[in-house]
């Protein structure tokens, strides 16, 4: 962890965090295309960790991180079925 | 080609592409041409032995069903059959039957000299033998009509997503699929491109991290104790089963792109609440295979205890023997054998006991504990068992376990440092396995058949834009974790490939 690029920088961390941000942002509004500008975040944010260093195993962790929150998030509609 | 290699991710759209853009009725000449491609990027020269189980099956289905007379049709049936038995006996356990004879002889001082042969062992011959038994069978039987069109008997024996490592199809599931032609579907295509990228989520994320801790202990017991020998079991098993479903999964999708439904051959199998629960939903298409064929002739459970436990025994040893020509298998059948007639025995007189005790065992809680009673005292020793090397290496492994139990956080340390893992180490291990466990659920959208919003809905459906994305994180986990796992050489081929 001491080794770790991404944890170690704050600007990576802000990166994800708005990443984070908006794909909960997207959830809440039922908007898709925050849910993808948030997917490209993520993306371009683990391009630029591995260029500046990131191991992929550690860039690995936190798009599966992004991954786990996806996958406990489907939504449903309103009215509580699902689609 | 395995799987998880570049030559297939080129090879697999290729063929998808090439498959849609070819008129229906040719299909099967394009999809044959690809399977025996597929099959000879292992070896070219055992094609040989996949064409020669394939004429001699075909022409034994034809020359049963034109015979009226049952004793030439028998004969016909047991030529096949032997034909292909002895083609996977021969390559596959001559040099192991060699051995085992000049052990055993050398117990009695009398220095047998050991003859083996060089022989490679053909990929998936076990799988497509077995296949083959099935048509013969199936056909014997009358469950099936003997296929005239070579073209399709042979793709059915040697449809490459299935062909190296199953499933076990049925003549009667997969032939009328091969044979009708198939429109473009979104929704089978996109169903195909989920499961797909589960399946390799499952062996490059997965089976292939939790492989690296599990070589650092069973490949260096010297440095083990008991609690690092536990968690390398539960980690081979889940490695096992994501090496194992990954693949099958990786078949699944590539055939469903294509309009083909294989069948299912994993249905959450640790969830299981019984060892014979387990086997309803753990390489679902070899247990019904044995059954079918096997089990049910002997007379199954429609006969006494005793018979049934003798049953049981017989189809498990010869279950472990195809998995490979080692007598770990064989333990690990006659160990699951064991299990099961164990479960048989006490089913009856454990019901009448927790009923009078009034144990609610129609609760959750109840059908828990069973679980991880299943898991942990059933699963893990046989997966033990199944990753080990030879029966002294069994020992090894069960002897360091029962003699090097302690406590404290030393002890606790020392297993981490044997399983080479570090707090980083722990954590990935955590959050992939858990992927995992809800990729599942991913994977099970529109399998069924029953229709799902298009990924790419234009209504702007969040649940669909998170299918897609869930799909993109996949496909970046995959590659990021194999080209980590490339660098170090630590990528492996499929489990079952060896099989």
């Amino acid at each position: 962890m001491n080794e770790s690029i991404i944890f170690n920088s704050p600007l990576l961390l802000v990166l994800y965090g708005i990443a984070l941000s908006f794909f909960l942002f997207g959830l809440n509004s039922r908007s898709g295309k925050i849910i993808y500008l948030s997917t490209a975040i993520v993306v371009g944010t683990s391009a630029y960790a591995l260029v500046i260093g990131a191991t992929l195993f550690e860039t690995a962790v936190v798009v599966v991180i992004f991954l786990i929150i996806n996958l406990t998030h489907v939504g449903k509609e309103k009215d509580g079925k699902d689609k | 080609m395995n799987f998880n290699s570049l030559h297939f991710l080129l090879f697999m759209p290729i063929v998808i592409l090439l498959y849609w853009l070819t008129p229906g009725k040719f299909r099967w000449m394009l999809l044959l041409v690809a399977s025996y491609y597929f099959y000879m990027s292992w070896n070219a020269r055992l094609v040989f032995l996949i064409l020669g189980t394939t004429l001699v099956s075909y022409c034994a289905g034809i020359m049963m069903e034109r015979t009226k007379k049952t004793g030439l049709k028998r004969l016909y049936l047991i030529i096949a059959v032997v034909t292909c038995l002895s083609v996977l006996i021969f390559f596959k356990y001559f040099n192991f039957l060699s051995r085992s004879i000049t052990t055993f002889l050398n117990l009695f001082n009398l220095k047998a000299g050991e003859f083996t042969l060089d022989l490679i062992l053909p990929i998936g011959i076990s799988f497509y033998t077995f296949q083959t038994l099935s048509y013969v069978i199936d056909v014997y039987r009358g469950k099936f009509k003997a296929e005239r069109h070579i073209g399709y008997y042979a793709l059915f024996i040697s449809f490459f997503p299935q062909l190296v490592a199953g499933p076990i199809e049925r003549p009667g599931d997969l032939i009328p699929q091969l044979k009708s032609v198939h429109y473009f579907n979104f929704e089978d295509f996109f169903c195909g491109l989920r499961i797909l990228a589960v399946g390799f989520f499952y062996k490059c994320v997965v089976a292939d991290v939790l492989g690296v801790y599990v070589n650092n202990v069973l490949n260096n017991l010297a440095s083990a104790n008991a609690l690092s020998i536990f968690i390398a079991g539960y980690l081979f098993a889940t490695q096992m089963y994501c090496d194992f479903a990954g693949y099958s999964e990786i078949a699944t999708g590539t055939a469903r792109m294509m309009g083909i439904k294989l069948t299912t051959n994993f249905n959450r199998p640790y969830l299981s609440n019984s060892y014979s629960d387990f086997f309803h939903r753990w390489h679902i298409t070899l247990t019904r295979w044995f059954t079918d064929y096997v089990y049910i002739p002997l007379g199954g459970s429609r006969c006494s205890l005793a018979r049934r436990i003798f049953n049981t025994f017989v189809v498990f040893t010869l279950c472990g023997l195809w998995h490979g020509a080692n007598w770990t298998y064989v333990l690990w059948g006659v160990f699951a054998a064991f299990c099961l007639s164990i479960e048989t025995s006490l089913k009856k007189p454990l019901a009448r006991f927790l009923n009078k005790m009034s144990i609610d065992t129609s609760g959750k809680t109840f059908y828990a504990c069973r679980v991880i009673f299943t898991f942990s005292v059933m699963l893990i020793p046989a997966a033990l068992i199944f990753r080990a090397n030879d029966l002294s290496h069994v020992g090894s492994i069960f002897s360091t376990f029962f003699t090097s139990w302690g406590f404290g956080t030393d002890y606790f340390s020392y297993a981490m440092n044997s399983l080479g893992l570090d707090a980083f180490g722990l954590i990935t291990i955590l959050l992939f396995m858990t992927a995992e466990v809800l990729l599942w659920q991913y994977a099970e959208i529109g399998r069924c058949g029953k229709p799902e919003p298009l990924p790419f809905d234009r209504r702007g459906n969040t649940i669909s834009t998170q299918r897609t994305v869930i799909w993109i994180y996949t496909v970046i986990a995959v590659m990021l974790c194999w080209l980590a796992l490339l660098a170090t050489g630590d990528t492996s081929a499929f489990q079952y490939f060896r099989f």
